[in-house]
Formats: structure tokens, sequence, C-alpha cells
């Protein structure tokens, strides 16, 4: 499903005169359909600079990112180009951030809706899959009309979760996706993110907590000062 | 996908040129304004492409040629050199470069296929004349000619945009600032244009008033999916509504791509600056 071969990022800050800041470097693994691997690594050691990168949010110093696209065939992210990677996003690569940026004024059941409107659903059935996914993740109906920004830390890592899996995507990211939940809502999670990866979806996840991590991955890449070691969760 | 819009070497210099300065205007380095002769770089050199139902954004600090770029492709100023193709979705469409076809064809295509919304509502509408008559100038000009079609039409945009249809036949001189913003939209949108033109459209309104420009904008391009060049100095609203944005600096393009590549992980020092400026 991906292959990333050498990754490496490095941020060249001018305002610090130039200054050159590692995010990671010489980052290589596969990952198979289905397969959930796990980042580990101390706090800076590149973890969620490695997602990012996958993603398109940051641009790799080095490396290739080959995703097999069903639409646009095997490519590599890190060179495709940006309406190649639109289009990747729109439905097949998922990305749920450590931190949230909720969209202002929209109610959190058009937020979570909002993908299977674009991918051409009906607003009437979009809006009923959204209630059902955010019901399961405990959001309670009332909630489903207000706006995600009054919402506590966990409602909101929620909402932000249904929004990535609603449209099942074939790669998923993801950062902390548990940091601020209870551990019932994290068991719920790990539960959505088990039946997705049944159904084919690969993932890359970063987990503060060793038991979530332990509950879902098949492997782990650790980052180590621009090390990095293979093993078993 | 064929993009929609396709502009090469966009320049505008303002100003005769030396021979410091010519034939494509004073280096970056050196700023905008030509230290000999004071010719300034309004745009220097600007490629872009937008995709169809993409939303680019366009940032930079004032000065930079934000506007200057919009108002070359709705044809307001005469470009100095550059190519710019808009592409009607016919495949077998003759690739014309738009610079170079007469005035007369220029402004139909303006009338036809581009919409525009100024941050200052006065150079967008007349303040004097109806609301619903300002919308009927654009639709005449569209080749509308039906009296009541028009009329229906107007209606159906200003209620779209949450003016009161009982208002339509009021000066937008009467009403607010967002109301005023509310109308120059649905004036722009009326033609069903290709390419939507937006620059600072909230700028200078009231935070809450802000908020609800910025949602209908939002909304209607979901709606009809219209592809639009957002020019904001504001990056919560670049963020909330592009795909893409390109920076500007000196008139040039000085960073382009993912919105949250340029602003989670900008290369150019400009960039930076601005970013950490902000967020
Ligand atoms: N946008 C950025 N600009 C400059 N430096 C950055 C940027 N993002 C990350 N870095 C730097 O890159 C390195 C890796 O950061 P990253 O956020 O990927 O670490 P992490 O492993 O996810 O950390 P944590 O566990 O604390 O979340 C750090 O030195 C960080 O300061
Ligand atoms: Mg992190
Ligand atoms: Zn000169």
């Amino acid at each position: 499903m991906l292959e990333v071969r050498n990754l490496s990022k490095t941020f060249v800050i001018h305002i610090l005169g130039g200054k050159s800041i590692e995010g990671f470097r010489g980052v290589s693994f596969r990952l198979y359909p289905g397969e959930f691997l796990g980042l580990t690594g101390r706090s800076g050691s590149g973890k969620s600079s490695v997602l990012k990168c996958i993603y398109g949010t940051y641009l790799p110093a080095s490396g290739e990112v080959w995703f097999a696209s069903e639409r646009l065939g095997r490519v590599d992210l890190a060179r495709a180009g940006e309406q190649a990677v639109l289009r990747v996003r729109d439905g097949e690569m998922g990305y749920v951030s450590q931190f949230l940026r909720v969209i202002p004024r929209i109610a959190a059941a058009d937020v979570v809706a909002e993908p299977l409107l674009r991918a051409g659903s009906e607003a009437g059935a979009a809006r009923r899959q959204a209630a059902a996914l955010l019901e399961r993740l405990r959001i309670p109906a009332r909630l489903h009309d207000a706006y995600p920004s009054t919402f506590s830390g966990g409602e909101q890592q929620r909402i932000n979760i249904a929004r990535a899996v609603i449209r099942k995507p074939r790669l998923l990211l993801l950062d902390e996706p548990t940091a601020s939940l209870d551990r019932e809502s994290q068991e719920t999670v790990i539960g959505i993110l088990r039946e997705l990866k049944e159904k084919g979806t690969s993932m890359i996840g970063i987990f503060h907590d060793r038991a979530a991590l332990e509950a879902i991955a098949d492997n782990v890449l650790e980052l180590a000062n621009g090390s990095m070691e293979h093993g078993r969760p | 996908m064929k993009p929609l819009l396709e502009i090469h070497g966009l320049t505008k210099l303002f100003g005769s040129g030396c021979g410091h300065c010519l034939p494509g205007g004073v280096s970056p380095e050196e700023g905008n304004r030509c230290g000999r002769c004071g010719t300034v770089v309004g745009c220097g050199d600007v490629s872009l492409m937008v995709y169809p139902g993409e939303v680019l954004g366009v940032v930079g600090e004032s000065g930079s040629g934000k506007s200057t770029l919009v108002r070359l492709i709705h044809f307001e100023l005469d470009a100095t050199a550059g190519e710019i193709y808009l592409n009607n979705g016919k495949e077998d469409a003759a690739r014309e470069n738009l610079l170079m076809q007469s005035p007369f064809r220029r402004r139909q295509i303006r009338s036809r296929h581009m919409g525009i919304v100024y941050q200052n509502p006065w150079l967008g509408l007349r303040m004097q004349v109806s609301s619903g008559g300002n919308i009927a100038e654009k639709l005449l000009a569209a080749g509308w000619r039906n009296v009541s079609e028009i009329r229906k039409r107007a209606a159906f945009l200003l209620e779209r945009t949450e003016i009161p249809v009982n208002r339509m036949d009021e000066p937008p001189a009467n009403f607010s600032g967002g109301m005023q913003q509310r109308v120059q939209i649905a004036k722009a949108l009326s033609n069903n244009p290709q390419v939507l033109l937006l620059d600072e459209v909230t700028t200078g309104l009231d935070l809450s008033v802000q908020a609800r420009v910025l949602d209908l904008i939002r909304n209607l391009q979901r709606e009809l999916a219209v592809a639009m060049i957002v020019v904001s100095h504001d990056l919560g609203v670049i963020r909330l509504l592009c795909q893409r944005t390109i920076v500007m600096r000196h008139g040039r393009v000085v960073e382009s791509g993912l919105t949250d590549q340029v602003l989670e992980d900008p290369r150019h020092e400009y960039t930076q600056l601005l970013v950490s400026s902000q967020l």
C-alpha cells in the first residue's frame, strides 16, 4: 500500500539566520494492506513530522513516498505535485492530527458528513451516516447540531476521528488520536480502527499510550536520533 | 484534469521603465521599485493554474501585487507581458491567449465567465442604483434579455445571499457593509461565472459580519463548485477557504503549495515571517 524510502526532513529557519533543524532522517518502511504500523520514539524524535511528510503538509528534504492509489496508480507523493496529492487526500488518505483545528461555525454532524457530500452522497443519507458514527463514538445526539468549537478536547478529537474515517480511506495517518479520551471512548476508537483494518485500511499511528499501541499495532518503528528500528509492539 | 485558468509569465509594470529595469522590472532583490526611473513591478512573471472547482489563495503583504494580479485577470489593467487562458470546457475550442484578444472580446469573456468582489463595495456596485438593478446590469452584459427572467434571477440571488427580497429595489447605499458585500457576491455570481475573484472581501468588516460573509462564500462554493481566487492577508480566511495558496512579494510569487503546507512548512524567508507573525 505504501513504501517509504529513505525519507528525511530538515527545516531551514531563515528568521533564525538560516538555522537548520533536523526533523528526522533515513526513514524507510513498507506498509501492507490492513497493516498497522506504530511509530514510537521520544518527544521531538520526528514522529509527527513523518506523518506530515507522507500527508504532504511537510515537504520532505529527500526520499520517496510510494502510495498505491486506486485512482492514480502507484505515485510518489513526495514528487507527485499538488493536484495528485489533493486527489489522494480526497477519499484515499486520511489524517487525524494531534491538535484539533475545527472548522468554525459548522454543526458537528455536518463536519463529519462533509467528506461524504464531497464524494457525491445524498445530503440526508450522509447526515444519517454521520449521526450513527457520532452516536457510536458516544457523542450524544443533542451535540450533533452544535458547533465543535464549543466542545471538550475529547469530544473534538472524536469529531476529528469520525471525519477522517467516515469515507473509509485506504491509508489512515493517526497522530495521538486517543490522547484526550477516557478509557471507554478509547476502546470505541480502537474498535472502529480495527474494523477498518479488517476491511483493508492501512494505518500508521503514534500513540502515547503503550496499551493502546499494543491493542492495535502489528509492527512498530522506533525513531531515535536518526536511526530507526523495526520490531513487534 | 485540465486547468480552468492558466496564466504564464504575467507581468505588469507601472511606469515606462529604463535601461536598468526593462524588460521585466527590477530584480526581486532590489524590491519592486526601480531606483533609477521609479517604475514599479505590480506583477512580475507570475504563473499559476486554477483547476475546476478549486479555490486558490493569494497572500502577501500590502503592496505585494495581489490586487494587481486580480485586476489583470479581470482585464481591468493592461498587462505588460504574459498569457492568460480560460478553458471553457469544450475540448476542441481554440486555445487563445486572452491578452491578445480585442478589448471587445475581453469584455465579453469577462461578462460571461468571470465574477469579481472587491474589498470596497463602491468599486463593485453602483450605490445609487437598486440592488436588483445592479444585478440586472451584469446579466444584461452577459447577454440576458428577458426582463422578467432577469428580475427572477436577481430575486433568487439576493435571497441566496440573505438579502431580504423586499429590499431588492433599494440601492446598496442604504445597506450595511456586510449587506453590501453580499449584494456584490450576488452580482458576481449572477452570470454563473467560471471563475470568481475575491479581493479582500472581509477586510474591514466587524468580526461577526466577517464570519457571516465567509460562511456564505464557503457554502456557495460547495454548492456551485465555482473556481475561485481568494486574495486575503488574513491567513485564517485562506486556511478556511483555499486548497492551494501562492505567496507574493514585490509582485513576484515567492512560494506556492498546498495551503496546509505553505502555512505549516513555509520555506521562503518571507513566508516564514508572514506565518510566524500571524499564527
Ligand atoms: N514546522 C516546523 N518548523 C520547524 N521545526 C519543526 C517543525 N515541525 C517540527 N519541527 C522540529 O522537528 C523536530 C521533530 O518534531 P516532531 O513534531 O515531528 O516531533 P514528535 O516526535 O512528533 O514530538 P512529540 O512527541 O513531542 O509530539 C523537532 O525538533 C521540532 O522542533
Ligand atoms: Mg508529535
Ligand atoms: Zn527603471
